[in-house]
């Protein structure tokens, strides 16, 4: 191809947006601030409603009163924000009642992260038989559902399955150490892989230097280690090379954390910076109702807390009715995120992360650092 | 405590001026990226309207960005990725005065360069528009997809050379 940007131009042809783009987008600002007071309005009637009843009967106080706790005073409305078409259900965080993946807790045996070629892939193997993929990358297989898109899929596996990914990654002899490995600048960012073997989770790293994820130092794969580290990579995100009693169910259904984890991060809003501490003060610019749903998770550290999911969807609602976006993420948008100025640092912003919760305990979260 | 509702306080007068400008500058080559993006004009411009609303209504932040527009087409890629996943992507056929499909013979070369573009893995497809159609440099493009510029390079080689396949000798 002699001009790429004449084979574009062909393929604009005479498009044009239509006339009066500015009024139009200034028309779209009024309806949506005309549609977030209607809203606030309909909460605020709900609220005083709720109040009443809670006063004449003697209801309860506590998780009533927050919104998304449950609470049947409050009632759908207050737990039902307005939310632009695009937004609805928000991504990243299950469709309401859908039930969470079962059992709640699994035991990890092989997960893999990044790539060789194609597209970047996450995916985690449990002795229990879950496959579970993630959109980290923006990637997920073809055919995942997307209504109640959680950002992560599930098919499952027949214990002979996990035995044979297991093995098959075991059997190349690389697994014996922990070990990292360097890539050459160009490559593909990252490979990683952790399988288990024995008692633990060995763990094989291949990065290229500039991803921190390697020391310096460490030494750079041989062409049959790299070449090993490919075949590994094919069979992985290739199902279809899977033997079929390797299936035990090969449907794709949405992945349903049981809990988030949320953590708070206070970075600049745009380029390079100091990260600053989150605390009290940092905590105490979210909407009040955001930091009584907070409470009610479990507190891991100041910055970081784990939620149910209900509870998880409830903060993000509170968020919304606030005023605030919820910000996709530029890479995949397995995981929701906001963020609000902090007039404590200039230039930088209080960000939100919801990381759904593995069954390994581990939560995944995307974003910058 | 700070109020978040100003987190999206509508601009000062002058600063309405300003984003006129920047408005008046972007819409046009926004709205033709997205067409490239979506293969469809309603949606392509009803995404660009939204970006370019997020960024009027937190222009006070978004026009002393280095590049606010560099803010708006991660706007509107998210945008777009937002709605690929929740499966609301509907032509929105509020426009009685979009103009209609130019029936020409020219238009199937157009759609063939569009049916091409949307056979391409939305990586490349999105690397593609960025570099080639606004004219981002690779670190640029890496910022707004969320990747580095190697990656980006990469998208992009890989992009050019299915392009190349599917549109043949019409190109070379």
């Amino acid at each position: 191809m002699s001009d790429l940007r004449s084979t574009l131009e062909r393929g604009v042809g005479s498009a044009t947006p239509p006339p009066d783009g500015f009024e139009r987008m200034l028309r779209r600002r009024d309806r949506k601030q005309r549609n977030q007071r209607i809203t606030a309005g309909t909460v605020g009637i709900a609220v005083f409603v709720a109040a009443v009843w809670i006063v004449t009967t003697g209801g309860p106080v506590d998780r009533a009163l927050t919104p998304g706790g449950g609470g049947t005073a409050t009632g759908p409305t207050v737990t039902e924000p307005t939310i632009a078409p695009e937004a609805a259900g928000i991504v990243g965080l299950p469709a309401p009642g859908a039930a969470p993946s079962t059992p709640e807790h699994g035991r990890l045996v092989l997960y893999l992260e990044g790539n060789v070629s194609g597209p970047p892939t996450a995916l985690w193997v449990y002795a229990d038989g879950r496959l579970i993929w993630g959109d980290v990358f923006g990637y997920l297989p073809e055919g995942s559902p997307t209504e109640g898109a959680t950002g992560f899929v599930e098919q499952h596996l027949t214990p002979a399955g996990v035995e044979f990914l297991r093995t098959q990654v075991i059997s190349t002899g690389l697994f014996e150490d922990d070990l990292a490995l360097l890539r050459g600048p160009g490559d593909p960012p990252f490979l990683t892989i952790r399988v288990r073997n024995g008692d633990r989770l060995v763990w094989l790293t291949w990065a290229v230097e500039e991803n921190y994820r390697v020391p310096k130092d460490a030494p750079p794969a041989t062409p049959e280690q790299a070449s090993t580290l490919e075949g590994i990579h094919a069979l992985l995100t290739d199902p279809t090379s899977w033997p079929a009693s390797a299936w035990e169910d090969q449907d794709l259904e949405t992945f349903v954390p049981s809990r988030y984890q949320v953590s708070l991060r206070d970075f600049p809003t745009q380029g390079p910076g100091p990260e600053v501490s989150v605390g009290a003060r940092e905590l105490a610019l979210l909407p009040t109702p955001a930091v009584d749903i907070l409470r009610l998770g479990t507190k891991l550290d100041p910055a970081f807390y784990e939620l149910t999911t209900d509870d998880a969807r409830a903060l993000a609602e509170a968020l919304i009715q606030a005023g605030l976006d919820p910000v996709a993420m530029p890479m995949g948008e397995a995981v929701v995120r906001f963020e609000l100025e902090d007039p404590y640092e200039p230039g930088n912003s209080l960000h939100v992360f919801f990381g759904p919760v593995l069954p390994h305990g581990e939560a995944v979260f995307l974003g910058p650092g | 405590m700070i109020e978040p509702a100003s987190l999206s306080a509508v601009p000062e007068v002058g600063e309405v001026w300003a984003f006129e400008e920047f408005f008046l500058a972007e819409h046009k080559r926004l709205f033709q990226a997205l067409y490239l993006l979506t293969g469809d004009r309603y949606e392509a411009d009803d995404l660009a309207q939204e970006a370019l609303l997020r960024a009027y209504e937190r222009w006070d932040r978004v026009g002393a960005m280095d590049s606010p527009a560099g803010y708006v087409y991660r706007t509107a890629l998210n945008l777009h990725r937002s709605r690929l996943r929740t499966l609301v992507v509907r032509a929105r056929r509020v426009f009685a005065d979009v103009p209609a499909e130019d029936l020409s013979t020219s238009v199937a070369a157009s759609h063939d360069v569009r049916r091409a573009l949307a056979q391409l893995p939305r990586g490349q497809r999105e690397a593609l528009i960025l570099v080639e159609w606004l004219g981002l440099a690779s670190e640029e493009a890496g910022r707004v997809l969320g990747i580095d510029a190697a990656s980006v390079r990469g998208r992009l080689h890989r992009g050019r050379a299915s392009l190349r396949d599917q549109l043949g000798d019409r190109d070379e």
